[in-house]
C-alpha cells in the first residue's frame, strides 16, 4: 500500500515560504511586497528602476488573500487537467471500440471478397480505426507534454 | 466493446445442447453453436443478395427540462437496470422488459436512449442463445431509414445488432450495422477533438 508522507496544511506551508522568502532577501518593507505574476524581469532596484506590478502586500490579511488567490487558481488548473484527461480517456475508449468493431467488418468483408460494398465499408473502417488511433495518440502525448511542462 | 455475459448465461448454451442432444431434437433455433453453423450456410447461400447498407442518420438529444414525470421515468428505468443487473436468463429479460413497457412521459427526448439501452441489455441477454430474437429485437429501432440518438448508446446497440446479425448468418444486416456504429463513434470523436 502506498503511503503519502505528511504534508503541512496549504495555508501554513504557503504562509511560512512566502514569510520566509520576504526575509531571506532582507528586503526594506516597502519593497518587500511581492510583485504579480506577470512583471518583467530585471525590474529590479539596483539599476534605479521602480518595479513594475502591483504591489501585494505582505501583512496576514494579504498574504491570506495572495493565497486565496493562488489557491482558486490551482483548483481551476486541476479541473481542467481532470477535464482533459476525462476527454483522451473517452477519445481512447472509442478508438479501441472502433477498431474493435471495423475488424469485426472486416471479417465479414474477407467473407464477400468479390462485393465492393462489403470491401469499401471494411477500408473506411480501417480509415477510421486508424484515425481514432492518432488522435488517441495526440492526445496522450499532447496530455504528458503539459504534465512534463507542470513539473 | 459488447458486455461481457453472465456466468449463469454462459451456461445456458451448452445447458441447451446436451438438452438438443438427448431429445434428439435438430431445431437449429435452440443451440447457439447451430444457430452459427446455419448462419454460415445461409450466409454463402444469399450473401451477395443483398447489399449491407451503412446509412445513418442521427439526431442529438437535447437535454430537457425535469418535470416530476421524467425524473419518476428516469429513476425507474435506473431501477430496472439495477435489478437487472443482479439477475441472469430469463428473469433478467423479463426485468427489462417491464422497463420497455414503462410508460414514457411526453417532452423527455432521453427516453429515446434510455429505451435504446434496455433494448440493447435485453439483446445482448439473448444473443448467446436466441439471437434471432435478439437481432429482431433492435433492428426495428435501428432501421436505415430511421434517425437514431447521436450517443455512444446507440453504438453499442448498433454493434450488438451487428453480432446478433453475424450469428444468424446476416452478412449484409452485420455489415451495415458495424459500419453505421463506427460511423457514429467517429462523429463522437470528431466531437471531443
Amino acid at each position: 500500500m502506498m503511503t503519502r508522507p505528511q504534508r503541512r496544511p496549504p495555508v501554513a506551508s504557503a504562509l511560512a515560504l512566502l514569510i520566509a522568502a520576504a526575509v531571506g532577501t532582507g528586503c526594506t518593507p516597502s519593497a518587500s511586497g511581492s510583485v504579480a505574476p506577470g512583471t518583467p524581469a530585471g525590474g529590479g532596484t539596483k539599476d534605479g528602476a521602480a518595479p513594475v506590478g502591483t504591489q501585494e502586500g505582505d501583512t496576514v490579511p494579504e498574504l491570506e488573500k495572495r493565497l486565496e488567490r493562488l489557491t482558486g487558481e490551482q483548483e481551476a488548473r486541476m479541473a481542467d487537467a481532470l477535464a482533459d484527461t476525462k476527454a483522451c480517456h473517452d477519445l481512447c475508449s472509442l478508438s479501441a471500440s472502433i477498431c474493435e468493431v471495423q475488424v469485426k467488418l472486416c471479417d465479414i468483408a474477407d467473407r464477400h471478397p468479390q462485393e465492393s460494398s462489403y470491401q469499401d465499408l471494411c477500408r473506411e473502417g480501417q480509415q477510421e480505426c486508424r484515425e481514432a488511433q492518432a488522435s488517441c495518440e495526440a492526445c496522450v502525448d499532447e496530455h504528458q507534454g503539459d504534465a512534463v511542462r507542470a513539473e | 466493446m459488447t458486455r461481457s455475459f453472465f456466468t449463469g448465461e454462459r451456461l445456458l448454451v451448452p445447458l441447451v445442447s446436451v438438452l438438443v442432444v438427448v431429445t434428439g431434437c435438430d431445431d437449429g433455433s435452440a443451440s447457439s453453436d447451430a444457430e452459427v453453423r446455419n448462419a454460415d450456410a445461409h450466409a454463402s447461400s444469399v450473401g451477395s443478395a443483398v447489399k449491407p447498407d451503412g446509412t445513418l442518420k442521427t439526431h442529438e438529444i437535447v437535454p430537457s427540462t425535469p418535470t416530476a414525470e421524467g425524473l419518476a421515468y428516469i429513476e425507474a428505468v435506473a431501477d430496472v437496470l439495477r435489478s437487472a443487473d443482479g439477475q441472469d436468463g430469463e428473469a433478467r429479460i423479463a426485468t427489462l422488459r417491464r422497463g420497455m413497457a414503462l410508460q414514457v412521459p411526453a417532452d423527455l427526448p432521453e427516453a429515446e436512449i434510455l429505451r435504446l439501452q434496455l433494448a440493447t441489455r435485453i439483446a445482448e441477454a439473448q444473443l448467446q442463445a436466441d439471437p434471432t430474437a435478439a437481432r429482431d429485437q433492435l433492428a426495428p429501432m435501428l432501421d436505415p431509414k430511421r434517425s437514431i440518438p447521436l450517443d455512444r448508446a446507440s453504438a453499442q446497440a448498433l454493434i450488438v445488432l451487428g453480432d446478433a446479425a453475424t450469428r444468424t448468418g446476416d452478412d449484409a444486416l452485420a455489415a451495415g450495422a458495424y459500419a453505421r456504429s463506427i460511423r457514429m463513434m467517429s462523429i463522437l470523436r470528431e466531437e471531443l477533438e
